[in-house]
């Protein structure tokens, strides 16, 4: 599950990787700094990812981070970047991972992909 | 530019589904609600609207009533017409108010948005001019004695204004807060306009009783008074013209000229830039994202960059309202919002 997600965790300034399920669920989280309000967010997500509808992909700057989304048939992928990090690159990353996010079908599930990371 | 309908009910759920279903042509129009009729009212005077989709049957001012309300101050907007209760009688005693057209419940998300859509599309349905003399041009609607109704922008699009023609005459005018004589000699006085044509007229009231060319010639005087005026007294003169509307005449242009100098400063031309337009219909999207922020102690949303898959994309900037700026999707993203960010800080 996280070998999927390594190559952008590694990058420079990559402070963390979440896979939500296009219901807000989540299907795996990954930070590289800590997260102070890491039991609010699965509380959080069903109401974000709702917001979401008919994105395709998005490239966010706000005032402390950059954030990309990217959905996939059953997802969202969310990169959280510090301002050091290289949104090409991230994007790049995602262009690569998204056939295999695609791939899962909706009889497997993601879930059985991906290992729920609390 | 993105439209805006507002939708009348006093069913809340109604209204939070149709909202909901309707977000899927935000490309097309962007929906507005309010409950009542008064709260209609009020929304009409505080932007600006292409179309009003109204239930009969409502608390404090009744449909009937906001198609009136509508027809004497606000003609160049259609009224569509959805009601639970129709009977023939309603529906002749809509059409005969100005109504364009009656929905009767139950519907289906679809029908609405193709009777919102089809509606829309007769704003031009008598075609499109850019970069014309609006005195020229207004002289040929009155010697071809068109019946129409007219939207015309100036170049900047920071005013706009709309004219009513019937058999080639000039019944009403409207810009900013002026009607009638007032708001003609304002309009004639723009150099350059962009305009619609639509291939009908609701106004019922000659508001203007001098022909044509007096107007004209009259614009023209107030025009070269003003200019002379101007160049004798040094001083900002924005403040003192009438917008259209308050939110997007005064307050809206200088963020949206802001943004647009800054582009074009930076990339001269290429910057794959369509359109920059104010639209609260991604303030949905703007909170998601804040809240988003809020748990990585991110911050706010200062600008972003997002494809729906469309033949455009939007790039967001809120502000005290969300600033949306059309792209090309071959755009050279990645610069433009290194210039967005270069601003924030």
């Amino acid at each position: 599950m996280k070998d999927l997600f390594n190559e952008i965790l590694a990058m420079e300034d990559i402070q963390g990787v979440l896979l939500l399920s296009s219901e807000g669920e989540t299907i795996f989280k990954e930070f590289n700094v800590p997260v102070r309000k890491n039991n609010e967010l699965d509380e959080s997500f069903h109401e974000i990812v709702k917001s979401f509808n008919g994105i395709r992909e998005a490239d966010l700057l706000l005032e402390k981070v950059r954030v990309y989304i990217r959905k996939s048939n059953m997802s969202y992928l969310i990169v959280i970047m510090g301002s050091f990090a290289s949104a090409a690159m991230v994007r790049l990353s995602c262009d690569m991972i998204l056939p295999s996010l695609n791939d899962a079908k909706a009889g497997k599930g993601l879930r059985q992909i991906f290992k729920r990371s609390r | 530019m993105i439209k805006r309908v507002l939708i009348v009910d006093d069913d809340m759920e109604m209204l939070v589904s149709l909202k909901d279903g309707l977000s899927r042509y935000a490309e097309t129009f962007s929906v507005v609600t309010a409950l009542d009729g008064l709260m209609a009212a009020e929304e009409l005077k505080r932007i600006n609207l292409s179309l009003v989709v109204t239930d009969l049957k409502m608390p404090n001012l009744d449909g009937f009533s906001l198609l009136a309300h509508i027809m004497e101050y606000y003609a160049e907007i259609p009224v569509l017409i959805i009601t639970g209760y129709s009977t023939p009688e309603m529906e002749r005693m809509a059409r005969e108010g100005g109504a364009v057209g009656y929905i009767a419940k139950p519907f289906t998300i679809e029908d609405l948005a193709r009777r919102i859509v089809t509606t829309l599309r007769k704003e031009a349905e008598g075609g499109t001019l850019h970069s014309v003399s609006s005195a020229i041009f207004l002289q040929l609607m009155e010697m071809e004695e068109r019946t129409c109704t007219i939207r015309l922008f100036e170049k900047t699009g920071r005013r706009r204004g709309v004219l009513f023609f019937r058999d080639g005459e000039l019944l009403d005018a409207k810009t900013g807060g002026l009607r009638g004589e007032a708001a003609a000699y304002e309009v004639f006085s723009w150099d350059e306009v962009s305009l619609n044509i639509q291939n009908s007229c609701q106004q019922k009231t000659k508001r203007i009783k001098r022909d044509l060319q007096a107007i004209l010639l009259e614009a023209m005087r107030l025009k070269d008074e003003r200019r002379q005026q101007d160049e004798t007294v040094p001083g900002p003169k924005e403040e003192e013209e009438s917008g259209l509307d308050l939110v997007e005449t005064q307050e809206g242009p200088s963020a949206i000229e802001q943004l647009m100098d800054v582009i074009n400063k930076e990339f001269k031309q290429g910057s794959g830039v369509e359109d920059i337009y104010y639209d609260d219909s991604w303030e949905g999207l703007v909170s998601g994202i804040n809240t988003l922020g809020a748990v990585f102690e991110g911050g706010e949303l200062r600008a972003g960059y997002v494809d729906r898959g469309e033949s455009k994309d939007f790039i967001l900037v809120p502000r005290e309202k969300v600033i949306v700026i059309s792209v090309n999707p071959r755009c050279p993203r990645d610069r433009i919002m290194e210039v967005l960010r270069a601003q924030e800080r």
